[in-house]
């Protein structure tokens, strides 16, 4: 019987199949930004390591910029934190996916089953 | 590994539920599978087989989607062995040219379709890039030591992907062979429940 309040199946399962690509998003960058993080760090450990008036460059936009040690380890930090300024945006940003999801979820009262053709 | 945490508890909840003393673990913290050898010492009924069924289940998805995970470390070492290799040996070779106070000609990438040429002086530095954006200057000897040290930590790696590899491969078998087993022993049961005879009688 059609109900207003009941979307059909293939409604469901679009929105769901929305909801995971949304989250599958999220996640994908969060894993990318994290390997830049990891990278920046390995990066400001090296450059603490040598002396400060070593030469350095730092790529900016395409462009080569020549500096110094001493110069280049500030921005890279800076760098490192605006990267992790994101990663948290984006976490907060995957809870709140993840809650309308749950709440979606209740409200139509929708379990989630394993495809039983997918490899197990 | 993110993922490890997760499968540790679950092995250690494992080892409870069938009474195993201490997990055993890879140098790496993966937890071994434990083998279920007499199913009916750990499953007396239908809910039990269930549940026993669903907890190998998460432990099959942890083990493989650590698979996965280490299987993707392994392509991209893979990818950079070679890089750094190559690295190496050009600083090496720049460096026999500064000994000999020889200059090198060259040609280089000016553009994707043109190169032109180069002469490169004898000299004692180069710059290595770092990634994060950043390439620094090092004095040639110490390039050749840093990227020794990392092809050496890049090789271990690779070496302990293997080993990785090959222990959740063992423990992923191990998961699925118990599935089969706690599985067929429920079907056995449930066939012994349907064909015991209602009544006895004495001759």
């Amino acid at each position: 019987m059609a109900d207003d309040r009941r979307p059909p199946p293939a409604d469901l399962q679009r929105q769901y199949d929305e909801f995971k690509s949304k989250l599958e998003q999220i996640n994908l960058k969060i894993s990318e930004l994290d390997a830049e993080s990891a990278d920046h760090a390995v990066v400001i450990k090296t450059l603490t390591a040598v002396p400060p008036d070593r030469k350095a460059y730092r790529l900016i936009g395409g462009i080569l910029t020549e500096g110094t040690v001493e110069t280049v380890l500030p921005a890279v930090k800076a760098n490192k934190e605006g990267i992790e300024k994101v990663i948290v945006q984006l976490k907060s940003e995957l809870s709140r996916a993840e809650k309308d999801l749950a709440s979606w979820q209740a409200k139509h009262k929708v379990q989630i089953v394993r495809d039983p053709t997918a490899a197990m | 590994m993110a993922s490890n945490d997760e499968i540790v508890q679950l092995a250690k909840r494992a080892a409870e539920k069938l009474r195993i003393n201490d997990t055993e673990t890879n140098p790496r913290g993966i937890p071994k599978a434990p083998f279920i050898d007499q199913v009916e010492k750990f499953v007396a009924n239908a809910d039990e087989a269930e549940a026993m069924l669903r907890m190998l289940q998460s432990m099959l998805d942890k083990y493989q989607s650590m698979e996965a995970v280490t299987l993707q470390k392994k392509a991209s070492l893979n990818q950079r062995v070679p890089d750094i290799k190559e690295t190496l040996q050009t600083v090496e070779f720049l460096k026999e040219q500064a000994a000999k106070s020889k200059s090198t000609v060259t040609t280089y990438e000016l553009d994707e379709t043109m190169h032109a040429h180069a002469q490169i002086d004898p000299t004692d530095a180069v710059c290595l890039w770092l990634g994060a954006n950043v390439m620094l200057e090092y004095p040639i000897d110490e390039a050749v030591e840093l990227l020794t040290e990392r092809l050496d930590a890049a090789n271990k790696n690779l070496k302990d992907c293997d080993e990785d590899l090959e222990f959740l491969r063992e423990a992923i078998t191990t998961i699925q062979v118990n599935t089969a087993r706690v599985y067929n022993w429920d079907i056995q049961r449930r066939k012994a429940e349907k064909s015991r005879p209602e009544h006895e009688v004495v001759t």
